[in-house]
């Protein structure tokens, strides 16, 4: 039976057609098919390497470890500010000035170990006068001045904060106008003394007056994030020659 | 390999190819392929068996549903009418089979494979082989008396 059916299957193949050009046609076919795998090989290869790669930098990016962090021991240097912009000082003074229509810049020299100085211009980038702020440590407690008496500590205001601070205007001479405010921490002493310095030696009481009134002085001296501002460490205690010199002195106790 | 093996093998499986599938067009393109396959990996270790089972594969699934199969020779031009009519009835008994049924005649019949070979190219076991064989044979019983 498997003889005939054998005979029979190949009767029924009888008409076929020629193989024409066959043999040529898988020769090529074949060629191509050696081509693609050997690009597959390679391409599987670059594959591997580039995971190899990619692995290898994830791994050690997340199990070494990195840089160490820098020291934040209390060292007292300016702290570096790329643009007014990031100056936090300068962004606690810059409103109440800004809504008077002026400018405020920082001076050169700028700043130093525990103070800062700004100028002040009006629209037509005339000179309105100076702000500067200083910082203090004062744990120990602080004597507020005042001015009449010498030997006499000024009862401080107090604002919700925490700040005890005293208010300062010397305006008698027009020429030397000052509104100055000294704010101290209660909680660990540190201590802001603003003051604002209207232009000298114009000879007009209005247009020697400071930039800023003695309520937006306080206001400034009394903001939390003024203090914060500075670096830890920075300070203007005595001995400390480059700070400003302002009108009411700043004496720490101790 | 030498052209002569190529051309002798690729004849041969173009007609198991045309008696699982009943189209030469088609039988023509599978058997270039599945030469070609082995023309590019040498390191096949038994070629005739391995061209078998890829071929076998390209018939796995059933090319949708046809009752009965009529073959057209448009190369040959005026085939005796005796032999195509036992073609279309060969083709005819050979799809009403199921795929593996019908590759198991075709190799066992056709090829001239084993039982254990044809076991190996189609992935089956051996009595599984002998039970398609015993029911194709059945199918083609009427048949072949008819030719006897």
């Amino acid at each position: 039976m498997s003889a005939l059916l054998t005979a029979v299957l190949e009767r029924a193949c009888e008409g076929e057609p020629p193989p024409g050009d066959a043999v040529p046609d898988i020769v090529r076919r074949a060629d191509r098919l050696r081509r693609r795998r050997a690009r597959s090989v390679v391409l599987a290869g670059l594959v591997a390497v580039a995971l190899v790669v990619l692995l290898g930098y994830a791994l050690t990016t997340v199990l070494l470890p990195g840089p160490k962090p820098r020291s934040t021991a209390a060292v007292p240097v300016p702290q570096p500010r790329p643009s007014a912009v990031l100056d936090p000082v300068l962004a606690v003074l810059a409103p109440p000035v800004d809504a008077k229509g002026y400018r405020i810049v920082p001076r050169p020299p700028a700043s130093g170990a525990g103070w800062r100085q700004y100028a002040v211009l009006n629209a037509d980038g005339e000179s309105r006068g100076l702000v500067e702020v200083a910082v203090y440590d004062a744990p120990a407690g602080l004597c507020l001045p005042v001015l009449a008496e010498p030997d006499v500590c000024a009862l401080p205001d107090r604002t919700e904060a925490g700040v005890e601070y005293s208010r300062y205007a010397e305006t008698a001479d027009v020429d030397w106008q000052v509104h100055e405010v000294i704010a101290r921490r209660v909680v660990d002493g540190r201590t802001v003394a603003v003051m604002a310095t209207g232009e000298r030696g114009t000879g007009s009481a209005e247009r020697g007056e400071p930039p800023l009134t003695t309520a937006e002085v306080a206001e400034a001296a009394t903001d939390t994030k003024l203090p914060d501002g500075f670096g830890l460490g920075e300070r203007c205690n005595v001995p400390a020659p480059a700070c400003p010199i302002l009108r009411v002195p700043v004496r720490p106790a101790g | 390999m030498s052209d002569g093996y190529v051309l002798e093998r690729y004849i041969l499986l173009r007609r198991a190819a045309f008696l699982m599938c009943g189209d030469w067009g088609l039988a023509d393109e599978v058997a270039r392929t599945t030469i070609a396959r082995v023309l590019a990996d040498p390191d096949i270790p038994e070629p005739d068996l391995w061209a078998y089972a890829d071929l076998m594969a390209a018939f796995k699934k059933p090319r949708g549903r046809r009752e009965h199969v009529f073959v057209g020779n448009a190369q040959v031009a005026a085939p005796p009418v005796g032999d195509s009519v036992h073609t279309v009835l060969v083709l005819d008994a050979l799809h009403g089979l199921a795929p593996r049924c019908r590759a198991v005649l075709v190799l066992r019949h056709f090829c001239g494979l084993a039982i254990d070979e044809t076991a190996d190219a189609l992935d089956l076991d051996d009595s599984r082989v002998l039970a398609f064989e015993a029911v194709g044979l059945g199918a083609f019983a009427g048949l072949l008396a008819g030719v006897r």
